[in-house]
């Protein structure tokens, strides 16, 4: 069994460390991976269904929560290319420059099309002015539910969020900091950025 | 079939994003959608509502003079896409 310790990692992490894992995993292998929070939980278990992978999780005697995810001894095991974690990065509430319009309207046509996309990007991380986006009011909402429905994860930097004072006004995904942003975007096997 | 969305597409994207700021203005919850190559040419960005509100929607468009290009019902069919056309309230 392949051991994954994610205690204390913030989200995304232990869903872009799982890929990478069951790169290496052949039928019947099992991938454990240890979390402290259900949100983990729950993104691994959506992981686990796109991967045509068996799912089980249960409580540790420390008050972690033990996942393990199986590869199918009857399909060709949870093989993933290692390269598939793709984030994109938001960091503007338009598209381009020229009209702002325009682009407010293009970045909205850009996330739906994010959701029709085989293999939907592992991570959607808003900043500065992108965090409108995934706020009350956004006319982008449903299309990012949809893209958490399909297991992306949804990141919103708190600083920013803090900064427009919407922090109470997120709708869609988590509150994360620079921190979390960076070893995102290091741990990213490809990376969108849209500013 | 589960959630049907009417699709309006425009000849322009100038009446594409008029379009938008009518159906804002009238209330209506518009989101915007990247045309399907199977709903041939004209502007790439495309407007979709829910479908109980398309008489309000069709009046927005028309008291603001929007062009429209055509009107389709986007539904799902097994996990697949489909769109039919649908003809514009006041030619029925």
């Amino acid at each position: 069994m392949i051991q994954l310790y994610m205690r204390g990692k913030p989200c995304p992490l232990p869903v872009i460390e799982a890929k990478k894992r069951l790169a290496d995993l052949a039928a019947g292998d099992e991938l454990e991976v240890v979390v402290d929070n259900d949100a983990a939980r729950e993104n691994l278990r959506k992981l686990a269904e796109g991967r045509n992978c068996d799912f089980r999780a249960e409580a540790t005697a420390d008050g972690d929560i033990s996942v393990v995810l199986s590869a199918r001894a009857d399909a060709a095991g949870c093989a993933v290319q290692a390269d598939d974690a793709v984030v994109v990065a938001i960091g503007t509430d338009r598209m381009g420059t020229g009209d702002d319009d325009l682009g407010r309207t293009l970045l909205k046509s850009f996330i739906f099309s994010l959701t029709e996309l085989d293999t939907p990007p592992a991570v959607v991380v808003f900043y500065n002015g992108g965090v409108h986006l995934a706020c009350d009011g956004s006319a982008a909402l449903k299309d990012l539910r949809t893209l958490t429905e399909k297991g992306t994860a949804i990141m919103a930097c708190g600083a920013c969020l803090n900064h427009f004072g919407k922090t109470e006004a997120l709708r869609v995904g988590t509150v994360t900091n620079m921190f979390a942003i960076v070893e995102t975007l290091s741990g990213a096997a490809r990376t969108v950025h849209l500013t | 079939m589960a959630d049907r969305e009417i699709v309006f597409v425009f000849p322009t994207t100038h009446n594409a994003l008029a379009g938008e700021k009518s159906l804002l203005m009238a209330g209506i919850d518009v989101r915007v959608m990247t045309r399907p190559s199977s709903l041939g040419d004209g502007c790439g960005i495309c407007l979709r509502i829910d479908e109980d509100q398309r008489n309000d929607a069709e009046c927005a468009l028309r008291d603001n003079d929007v062009l429209v290009g055509g009107i389709y019902i986007k539904s799902s069919d097994n996990g697949k896409t489909v769109y039919e056309e649908s003809v514009p309230s006041d030619a029925r």
